[in-house]
């Protein structure tokens, strides 16, 4: 049974069995609509789109379906794509890509309105709400 | 912003800083909406999309939650609006001290797209206008789910379309143009 554990939003390589990548995985909750084979600790609300968690993290065990290009584990030559297809045997290489809860917020020294630097660092040992948008 | 500024005036009991972080390239435009607007907070100009590349996002608006020890404690990609659900209600909770996690379906930011983003940037501060587009169109073309680069390019080829006023029926359409089909 295959074992992926999911924290954040990652990215992960599948790797088949002689260490070669056989696909590319984005382990971001939303993209992939999930069936749970097996969890412990985790459980996974399915609705269009949108996961939820619970507290705790550990390994899921799963099936994916969905948005997802992966070369089969057994035969490198037959590509799958928007389809259900359960993984076999593949370990992942794990990247985190988008930060989340847990993640360092990371320092940044930009001007305001009145052209001062302002960092996140100014405001070590208070909570911050930082907010991005646009004109457009 | 006089969104937030209301919320935060209405809220005054919590306990938390707020940064605003503004990203625009032709910040000239943003410092103009500020002078209409009276605000208590700092408004910072991100003109080479640092906060994107250090926190991953492609989009705005989005939200963090950072605690004293400098940790991320709540992150909202997309669909951050401090006036409407689910934002405001997770913002909320999350000031509390609960654990919440915002829905996304956001996609992280391509690294070949984002070198080309930089060097139009790049190019915009010398002057060169149509070199920037140029690399923005090829950075748009790796990188297709990437709203920075794309409102960026229409930001800077058709100002008009987004002050005063934005015009989204416009956006719908160019989309169409552009031959844009979410993955």
């Amino acid at each position: 049974m295959l074992e992926l554990s999911l924290a954040g939003r990652e990215e992960a390589t599948a790797l088949g069995v002689d260490g070669e990548s056989v696909g590319e995985l984005r382990a971001i909750p939303a993209v992939f609509r999930f069936s749970v084979i097996r969890t412990r600790s985790w459980r996974w609300g399915a609705r269009q789109g949108c996961t939820r968690r619970s507290r705790s993290r550990s390994l899921l065990a799963l099936q994916l379906h969905g948005h997802l290009t992966m070369r089969d584990a057994v035969d490198p030559r037959v590509e799958h794509r928007h389809g259900c297809y359960p993984l076999r045997s593949a370990t992942f290489r794990k990247r985190r890509i988008m930060l989340g809860p847990g993640d360092p917020a990371p320092d940044f020294a930009l001007p305001d309105q009145g052209g001062r630097t302002v960092s996140l660092s100014d405001f070590r040992g208070q909570t911050v709400i930082l907010f991005n948008f646009s004109s457009w | 912003m006089p969104v937030w500024q209301s919320f935060l005036e209405e809220r005054s009991d919590l306990d938390a800083r707020f940064i605003a972080v503004a990203l625009d390239a032709v910040h000239e435009r943003v410092r103009r909406l500020l002078e209409a607007q009276q605000v208590s907070f700092p408004v910072l100009i991100d003109k080479e999309n640092a906060l994107g590349e250090a926190y991953g996002f492609t989009a705005v608006p989005n939200a963090f939650l950072i605690d004293e020890e400098g940790i991320i404690r709540y992150a909202r990609y997309g669909d951050f609006s401090i006036g409407r659900d689910p934002a405001r209600s997770e913002l909320l909770a999350a000031l509390t001290g609960e654990e919440v996690y915002a829905a996304s379906s956001m996609s992280p930011p391509n690294p070949e797209a984002r070198r080309l983003f930089k060097e139009g940037q790049e190019a915009l501060e010398r002057g060169e206008r149509d070199a920037a587009l140029e690399l923005w169109r090829r950075a748009r073309d790796l990188d297709p789910d990437n709203w920075i680069i794309r409102k960026q390019i229409w930001a800077v080829e058709h100002p008009e379309l987004f002050y005063p006023e934005i015009d989204t029926g416009w956006q719908k359409e160019q989309l169409r143009r552009e031959g844009y089909a979410r993955r």
